[in-house]
This record gives C-alpha cells, structure tokens and sequence, in this order.
C-alpha cells in the first residue's frame, strides 16, 4: 500500500540538501518555479534541467527514485506532447535533410482488423506482464499507426495527413522540459525534507507576518496532523477492503451498480473511523492544553547556516539572470 | 480539604439519559483511586468532565482547590492529564518526540527545557531510544508509554488513565503497568478499568452504575458488597464467588473459612 505514495516521500540520507534550513529549501524551490515559468527557450530550460539533475545526485537518494515520480504523469505529458505534435499547426512544417515531415495514413479493412488483433494482443498481454504497461501501450499505438502508414492493401475507409509543425515540436519540447524540471524540482524537496520540517518551515516563513499567524499557525498544525494520520487511514483502508474482501466483495469486477455499492461499502466505515478518529483527537489535544491560533513554542527551532546564505546568493543570482534575459529577449 | 472535590455533578449528553447523575467524590493528594463500572456507566464521562473536556449541567469540580470554570479551566489543565484508551488516536505527533513536545509546546516551554524534559521523561517510559520513530512504527504499548511520557513532561499533579490498557495485548498491558505502578508514591492517580485485580491494589476503590457513585472506599469495605457489585453488573473475583459460596453453605468454622478468603483475596 504504502510502495504508491512516491511522490512526496522522505528519504533519509546525509546530504547537504538534507541539512539545509526546510525555509531556505521551500523559498528557493517556489521562487525557482516561478523562475522556470518565465522561461521560454528550451536552450534554457534544458541547462536548468541538466544543473538541476547535478544537485540531485548530490542528495545521494537512488536516480530512479526521482524517475518514478516522473512516471506518475508521463501519461499526461505524452498526451500533452501527442496533441501539441499532431494538431498544432502554426508556423513551418519541419524538414528533415529537406523533406517535410508529413505523413500519410490510409485506415483500410485489413488494419481495422489488425488495429483490433493489437489491442486484444494488448489487453492479453497486460494479463502476464504487469510491468511497463506504458511502455506497451506505446508500442501497441506506435504499431497501429505503423500499420496505418504502409499496410495499404484493399480498400480504403479513411486517409488522413499529420504534418508536423515547427510550433507543436517546440511547444511540445518546452511543455516537456518545464514539467520535468518542476517535478524534479518538487520532488528535490519533499525527497530531502521530513513533513514535520516542511510544515515549520512554511510556518517559519510565515512568521515574521503578525496578522496572518494565527491563520498560519492553525494551518501548519491541520497539515501537521494531516501528516500524521495519512498512513493511518492508508492502513485502516486496507484493513477495510480486506474485510470486504473476505465477505465475498470484488472491488475489481461487477458491473456500475456493483461499483457504487463497493465504494459506498468501502466509504461508510471510512467516514466513521475518522470521525471517531477526530472526536477522540480533538480531546487529546484539548487536554493537553492546545488553544487553537494561540501562540507556541516549537521544539524544532529553524536556524540559518552559511549554506543556506550561499543558496539564497545563488537564487538572487539565478532570478537576477533570468530577469536580465528575460529583458534582453534571450530567453 | 481534598485535592478533588467533585459536588453533586450532573452531565447528559444531547441525546441520552443522565451519563452523570449527581456525583459526589474526594480524592485525597498521592491516592491511588480506581474506577469500576460496567459500559456505559458514566467513567469516561466523569474523566472528560474533570479535565473540562465537557461542562456539567449542574454541580461542582474543585482541583487543588481552584474551581472549574471557563477561566479556570487552562489552569486546571495544567494540574490534571488524561491518558485515553485508544492508543492511535491520541498520538498527535509525527514521531515519538514530537508527541511528547506537543504538550511543551502549547505551554510555551523554551526548546532547551524541551529537550531535557523530553530525555527525562522518555528514558523514564524506556522509549528514549524510539524518539524518532513515527506512531505506525510503534506497538500500542509503546504509544501507550509515549502518551504517558507526554504527560508526565507537563508535571501535573493527577493523571487519569481512562481504560489506558484496554487495547492492548498482554505485553503491553504489563508494560504500561509497569509505568504506572511506577507513578504510585508521585503522583494522584485515577485508573479507569475493568481489571479488579488492579483495583484490589488502589487506595480507594469507586464503582459507579448508570451514572452514580455506588460504592466508595478502601478496596475491602467496597468487596464486601457483593450484591452491590452484582447489581452494577461487576465481575466479581473467583475468590470472592467461592466466598459467596461459603457464606450460602452451611459449613462449620464458617467464620474461619470466611476469613482465610479475605485474607487470601487480598494477598497479592
Ligand atoms: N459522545 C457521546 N454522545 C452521546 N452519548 C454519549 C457519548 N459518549 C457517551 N455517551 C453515553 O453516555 C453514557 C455514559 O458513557 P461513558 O462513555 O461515560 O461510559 P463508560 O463508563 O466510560 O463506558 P465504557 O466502559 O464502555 O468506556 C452511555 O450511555 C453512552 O451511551
Ligand atoms: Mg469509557
């Protein structure tokens, strides 16, 4: 259960990220993102990807640890890339060594079926192997379209053009990059920082602001608590479907009805363990004396070390660099 | 004067019956009080009501002799703390240290203090070595000990275990009776349980039934009452069903089998 929650995960290793303060950490990151949108040339999104990527491998955490929080949306951007790619048609079609990037695809009986053959091939297959499904399923769509382009035979149901446009590639390109920097860059910090740190940090930067402390402190305690009862209720899940289970409830098949009744089966004790959970919380917490909004001590006290001065050195210089660019039309 | 002083204390929740049902109550400082009572009987209601969890309808509470009120009440918390059942719902922290700094933190103790009173206290419930650890990582009776390390890191003068033991397995029971037997000679304490052979060891026993005190006092007076008890729906001990036995029979020397039970009930 818990293998799924990648994103956001700590790991613990002795990195110099890992000892930086969760403030410097957490303003760095947000304003670096916002950098990173400004940012439209992919010269200069790959450099930040490539300085990026050499910070990671200073946190000493595994390469496919940040890997697998990519593929949690490669999906979405290979979607994102397909339809900027295909139906994008603003500016110059591409040439390649002087011919145009256009393709022909003609939909005729005979692929009809082996489009049909490929995806019950697909379906099979994902019943032996469990892994790389994303992988498959591009294969699978790159093979159809394959079959599209020079399986030609018999008559035809449909024909129709993909020219690749010179904005689509780019914007595809930029889309691509921004995300991956900003994913690398979030998983940066939620990978080298403990949620009790992140949650004083925010409550840290928030400080200095009188008027807003009692928000912000009543909202780091809400996330703090957030965190903490998170796994708990992961687990209490897990207990609840395997008991369902045991009564004879399969959560994969039945038909829509089924469904509803499952979740609703699924839903009802979850929303009466929480409550349960809160009531007996709140008392906890009241009797040890927590007023909410009222001021506290915090036995974690954030102080600043000469490595988060030199960070926030570079950040200056890295905004600095980008609003000069970004003056000049560079980038 | 008693260290608490509970007069003719009256509760009902929205819904039901009187949960408490005119209470009268003394608990001298350093008493080992325990509290029996079949569900539903009122206990975790009258704890709730004596940490000011819950505002009585009518009567009265005094600690230390400070009355409970609506200003009083951040004052009293100071003086009383409340260890509940369930070990998983009242752990607030996200790792051991943070839990027992939780109850620091809302009184304003500087970070140096905080870390000395946490080593304290968290050697003294043997979890020094667990002070990183998240709640999932932990038995129940070792969140058991956390929440009491919590407690005792505030100092407060009563300590009410509400059934502290109820959810756990048989090791952590001996380990979280451990702890408390340990609290005996320093502190007033108030054990919610179902368990008599814990409540032969208190300095006073209470029982309570549909929200009344029943019987009060030293552990002997109060079993003697076996049909009290009875009708309060108390288990009673074995020693104590043989004793019923006896007294129903018409064996001679009654007197003397009569006394070598008592003697042998309260032994342990
Ligand atoms: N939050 C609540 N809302 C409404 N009624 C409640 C609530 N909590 C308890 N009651 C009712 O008040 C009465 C006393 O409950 P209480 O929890 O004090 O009993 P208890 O002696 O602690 O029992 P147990 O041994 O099961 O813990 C019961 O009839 C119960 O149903
Ligand atoms: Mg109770």
């Amino acid at each position: 259960m818990n293998d799924r929650i990648v994103f956001g995960q700590y790991i613990n290793k002795d990195s110099w990220i890992h000892r930086l303060d969760p403030r410097c950490k957490i303003i760095t990151l947000f304003l670096m993102m916002i950098g990173i949108f400004l940012i439209k040339n992919i010269y200069a999104l790959l450099i930040c990807l490539g300085f990026i990527l050499l910070v990671v491998l200073t946190t000493k955490i595994p390469l496919h640890k940040f890997l697998r929080s990519f593929k949690m949306i490669a999906m979405l951007l290979i979607f994102t890339a397909f339809f900027q790619i295909v139906f994008n048609t603003y500016g110059e079609i591409v040439k390649v060594n002087g011919y145009d990037l256009t393709y022909t695809f003609t939909l005729t009986y005979l692929n009809l079926g082996i489009g049909i053959l490929l995806i019950v091939l697909y379906f099979l297959l994902g019943k032996i192997f469990r892994k790389f499904r994303l992988i498959q399923f591009l294969i699978f769509v790159a093979l159809i379209f394959l079959s599209e382009a020079f399986i030609l035979i018999g008559p035809s149901i449909v024909s129709y053009t993909i020219s690749i446009h010179e904005n689509g590639l780019y914007t595809a390109l930029m889309v691509l990059l921004r995300v991956l920097n900003l994913i690398t860059l979030s998983a940066l910090l939620t990978f080298t920082t403990k949620p009790t740190d992140l949650n004083g940090g925010i409550e840290g930067i928030f400080k200095p602001f009188k008027f807003m402390r009692k928000g912000v402190s009543i909202f780091a305690m809400m996330m703090s608590i957030a965190l903490r009862f998170i796994p708990t209720l992961l687990n209490e899940t897990s207990k609840i479907l395997k008991a369902q289970a045991s009564r004879g409830v399969d959560f994969n098949d039945g038909s829509f009805k089924d469904k509803v009744m499952q979740i609703v089966s699924l839903l009802v004790p979850m929303f009466v363990i929480s409550y349960k959970k809160a009531e007996d919380l709140a008392n906890a917490m009241e009797a040890r004396g927590y007023i909410p909004g009222d001021e506290r001590t915090r036995i974690y006290e954030l102080k600043y070390h000469i490595s988060d001065i030199l960070v926030y050195i570079f950040l200056v210089l890295f905004l600095a660099a980008i609003i000069v660019l970004k003056i000049g039309g560079i980038v | 004067m008693s260290l608490i002083e509970v007069r003719n204390l009256y509760f009902r929740y929205n819904s039901s019956d009187r949960a408490v049902n005119g209470v009268n109550l003394d608990i001298d400082k350093g008493e080992f009080v325990c509290i029996l009572g079949h569900n539903g009987s009122g206990k975790s209601t009258l704890a709730k009501l004596l940490v000011g969890l819950l505002e009585a309808r009518k009567g009265s509470i005094k600690i230390d002799g400070i009355e409970l009120n609506e200003d009083s009440v951040d004052e009293i918390r100071k003086k009383i703390g409340i260890v509940f059942q369930n070990p998983d719902n009242q752990f607030v922290g996200i790792t051991v240290k943070d839990d027992i700094a939780f109850g620091l933190e809302n009184r304003k103790v500087e970070k140096h203090e905080m870390e000395e009173l946490i080593d304290k206290y968290s050697t003294m419930v043997r979890m020094n070595e667990f002070l990183d650890r998240n709640p999932e990582d932990l038995s129940g009776g070792e969140k058991q000990r956390v929440a009491i390390a919590g407690i005792l890191a505030i100092n407060p003068e009563i300590i009410i275990f509400d059934e502290a033991t109820a959810m756990l397995d048989p090791k952590g029971v001996g380990e979280v009776m451990e702890v408390i037997n340990s609290l005996k000679s320093k502190k007033t304490i108030i054990s919610i349980t179902h368990n008599l052979n814990e409540a032969i060891m208190a300095d006073k026993v209470i029982v309570m039934n549909e929200g009344k005190v029943v019987l009060s006092g030293k552990p002997n007076e109060v079993f003697e009452n076996i049909e009290i008890l009875k009708n309060s729906k108390l288990d009673i001990l074995d020693s104590m069903k043989l004793l019923e036995k006896v007294d129903n029979s018409n064996i001679n020397l009654k007197e003397e089998v009569k006394t070598a039970l008592w003697e042998l009930t309260y032994q342990k």
